[in-house]
């Protein structure tokens, strides 16, 4: 599931590690429980979202045929996959 | 030979900025982070600029900056957040150049001098223009820097436009912005100097820059050659290579106690606690020191410092703290209680480094006390901190609770002047 503080979704992400040491996401769970899959990792550049509030990796996605940012937060107290939130 | 071209960057309100980058809901409001007000070591460690507009300042007691802005919300730090976005920070900078010296978490220089050529500019403003931008884009907050050809200058430059700015200080602009500066904009010109050049009619950084070097030698002695060519542009302090980390100086601990100390039952508790944290790290860092030092501050404002050799260096809390609390007897008459204290080793060598045994067998004793360390420090290490205690602690739990290990603990690096600063030996 995910958790919501803010603008800032902490969702729950399926991570392929691959044997050259690339992380890519391979589906998030939404809020509402529905499982989306990412089709396309477009590009992966260190990024800081103002809106959600936090700064890691920033995975620019497509999901949906819609292009959107996963944000990687390697945090101190855990790593964590977020998202911003348009609502 | 050429001008070198170097940076300054310094991350605006940095602990406050990360804070209010991972709570927007601090972006609007007057902010500051400080320590833990429940257990009074509550200081103001950064605001954020709504609220220094209201008069709140680095330093300053929660209370008094609660008293200059009523509404301003304390946050307390994070600082494994601050560390990562430092190390993000300076991950950037390394895309430049080698040479990044920090100065503190939040604020490092950059000497561009051969990469800049490289990236296409010649006076370092596309570079800096650069950083700035992707330290916003990539960490979400902003700097502010200077460009000029030494360290002192390049400081100044990024203290003299905040936030997220750049200024140049130029062979040709400098006596304009910078002469015309109090003196005490200059990198360290504190508050006692400046009282003391006040009093010699230097107000200005272009006073002190045109006046007499030998008059300045004078009050101040060798400083006074060192400030003089810090004024005129003349430090060539290098910037220091990544990685480079200044040599450890000294390991102190010190606290603000839960309750007052009132008396030297008290004391010898907290400075047993301090001492094995002191002795702890020396040991990780592997230190053994030779002068034993303690701080004091009183309920009231007085506070002092006092420090003495002992014979043998050490990493033995059980040495440190019996000096530090012999000398804590002997200058202390209990005037007030104590609000807070620190014990610092400094004069260290590497623990390998020989010492001259005692002729009356007391080594045998040291080791037994060292031994005796190592093993309380495993056992911390597997079960926790609290798995194994000093008997002294019993007095009051309240008091020898505190985490000394966890809490402001301090590796002083050797200072600016002792970095390969030449204008000294230039003018001896």
């Amino acid at each position: 599931m995910a958790i919501r503080i803010g603008h800032k979704v902490y969702v729950e992400t399926i991570v392929k590690f691959t044997d050259e040491g690339i992380i890519r996401p391979l589906s998030i769970e939404w809020e509402d429980g529905r499982k989306y899959e990412i089709s396309r990792v477009r590009d992966c550049v260190p990024g800081a979202s103002r809106r959600a509030g936090g700064a890691g990796l920033m995975y620019t996605c497509i999901v949906d045929g819609k292009e959107i940012h996963l944000y990687y937060e390697d945090s101190p107290s855990g790593a964590k996959w977020f998202l911003e939130s348009k609502a | 030979m050429d001008d070198r071209i170097i940076l300054h960057s310094d991350c605006n309100c940095f602990y406050a900025a990360v804070e209010m980058l991972h709570d927007p809901s601090l972006r609007d409001v007057p902010m500051a982070v400080g320590g833990d007000v429940e257990a009074r070591h509550g200081i103001v460690l950064t605001a954020n600029y709504i609220a220094k507009r209201r008069g709140v300042k680095t330093g300053m007691a929660l209370w008094q900056a609660r008293q200059a802005c009523r509404d301003v919300v304390f946050v307390s730090p994070h600082y494994d957040e601050y560390i990562r976005f430092s190390g993000k920070a300076r991950r950037i900078y390394s895309d430049y150049t080698d040479l990044v010296e920090p100065y503190g978490l939040d604020e490092s220089w950059l000497d561009i001098t051969d990469s800049a050529r490289m990236l296409g500019t010649a006076d370092g403003m596309s570079i800096a223009r650069e950083i700035s931008d992707r330290i916003r884009r990539e960490l979400g907050i902003t700097v502010s820097i200077g460009i000029s050809w030494n360290k002192i200058f390049a400081k100044f430059g990024s203290d003299y436009k905040k936030p997220d700015a750049i200024t140049r200080i130029s062979r040709e602009n400098y006596r304009d912005i910078l002469w015309s500066a109090p003196v005490s904009d200059l990198l360290f010109v504190g508050r006692r100097t400046d009282i003391k050049l006040r009093k010699y009619g230097i107000l200005t950084i272009g006073d002190l820059a045109n006046a007499d070097p030998e008059f300045l030698h004078n009050i101040f002695g060798k400083i006074g050659y060192v400030l003089y060519a810090f004024a005129r542009g003349e430090d060539r302090t290098p910037v220091a290579a990544m990685g480079q980390c200044a040599p450890i100086k000294s390991v102190g601990n010190s606290t603000t106690t839960p309750r007052d100390l009132v008396n030297n039952n008290d004391v010898r508790m907290v400075i047993y606690l301090l001492s094995e944290s002191v002795a702890a790290r020396l040991r990780e860092n592997h230190f053994v020191g030779d002068v034993i030092g303690i701080s004091v501050r009183d309920n009231g404002l007085y506070s002092f410092t006092r420090q003495h050799k002992i014979r043998i260096p050490t990493n033995i809390s059980e040495e440190i703290a019996g000096s530090a609390y012999e000398l804590f007897k002997a200058n202390y008459t209990w005037e007030h209680p104590i609000r807070s204290i620190g014990v610092r080793v400094s004069g260290l060598v590497p623990d390998t480094t020989p010492h001259q045994t005692d002729l009356f067998n007391t080594e045998a004793l040291r080791d037994k006390y060292l031994k005796a360390d190592l093993a309380v420090t495993d056992i911390r290490r597997r079960f926790g901190y609290e798995s194994v205690l000093r008997g002294i602690m019993y007095f009051d739990r309240g008091l020898s609770g505190l985490d000394a290990k966890a809490e402001d603990h301090m590796i002083h690096p050797v200072g600016y002047f002792q970095n390969g600063n030449n204008v000294l030996k230039e003018k001896e």
